[in-house]
């Protein structure tokens, strides 16, 4: 057994980010969903879909088959298509919590989306520096999304 | 009424135990499985029975019966017969955050299982020591389980 120095041991980090999209409120909630679920990618842009069980309580995992894979957290708060908070270890394997927080406001006729994401634990260094990478991109991902989606349904309301 | 520590209480374990086991990955992995679950103890003449549900974000809990218990944890990775990882209070009933893992290589004809438990919180001196012990007992049972149906 092996006790370490805490002030080297425990660190906490916080990474905050905001877009606005050119979307409604309903559509960029529907997009968070699905980044967090089946559309989510690594910032390479390799598919790694998600399960998000979408109420209190609710699973954030990836599923690898016959019972297989990674819990990354469970649904804090829910409340469509204001905001959506997880807490849970995410991808670290060590004594750790994150809480993440996806909060939308609705502005003009634009959505602005505004994540925090929090962690508390045995976190090394690299880890730490390199935080902020996956949100950049997760971010331009739902960006993205929310274009398609308000795509089809301006494609569906002119067929009508 | 609110207290706030003048001291910080906050430690940290880290605990690293392994063992060379006479049996292929796939039994030893049963024998994890089964040793948290219906084999569990905390001593040789201390059994202490749990249920494990084998997926991701399942329970690790002591059943009382119908609506009792204790929640140890969940579990946070599973892919049998390499890699077992759980996050939760286990067996501290304070604020705490553990993470343990079980990890098996082939070695030969043989099968090394590694398992780590890492902690932090405002562990009680009395818990900490004594969990060296619990986890060596554990692994012991794992052999003596996987050994067990090799045989058979």
């Amino acid at each position: 057994m092996a006790t370490q120095d805490l002030e080297d041991a425990i660190h906490t980090f916080q990474i905050e980010k905001d877009i606005l999209i050119e979307a409604p409120l309903d559509i960029v909630w529907e997009s968070v969903l699905a980044e967090l679920g089946p559309k989510m990618q690594m910032p390479d842009g390799t598919p790694m879909p998600f399960v998000l069980e979408a109420f209190p309580g609710g699973r954030w995992y990836r599923d690898l088959g016959e019972n297989r894979g990674h819990l990354w957290g469970h649904v804090q708060v829910i409340k469509p298509p204001a905001l959506i908070e997880i807490v849970g270890p995410m991808f670290m394997s060590y004594p750790a919590t994150n809480h993440i927080q996806y909060r939308l406001m609705a502005e003009n006729n634009h959505t602005r989306l505004k994540v925090l994401h929090r962690a508390l634990g045995l976190i090394p260094a690299d880890v730490r520096g390199n935080a902020g990478i996956g949100w950049e991109y997760g971010l331009k991902r739902i960006r993205e999304i929310a274009e398609q989606l308000l795509a089809k349904r301006k494609k569906n309301h002119d067929k009508q | 009424m609110i207290t706030f520590a003048e001291v910080d209480p906050l430690e940290t374990l880290d605990i690293l135990k392994e063992e060379l086991i006479a049996a292929p990955p796939e039994i030893v992995f049963e024998a994890i499985l089964e040793q948290l679950g219906p084999e569990n103890a905390t001593g040789p003449e201390s059994p202490l029975p749990m249920k494990i549900e084998p997926w991701p974000g399942g329970r690790w809990f002591r059943d009382l019966g119908p609506g009792l218990g204790h929640f140890w944890g969940h579990i946070q990775v599973l892919k049998p017969p390499a890699l077992l990882e759980i996050c939760g209070p286990l067996c501290m009933s304070y604020p705490s955050l553990n993470h343990l893992s079980y990890r098996a290589t082939v070695e030969g004809d043989k099968t090394r299982l590694v398992l780590r438990h890492r902690a932090i919180g405002a562990i009680l001196p009395e818990r900490r020591d004594g969990m060296p012990g619990g986890w060596a007992h554990e692994l012991s049972t794992i052999r003596r389980l996987a050994e067990s149906r090799v045989t058979k």
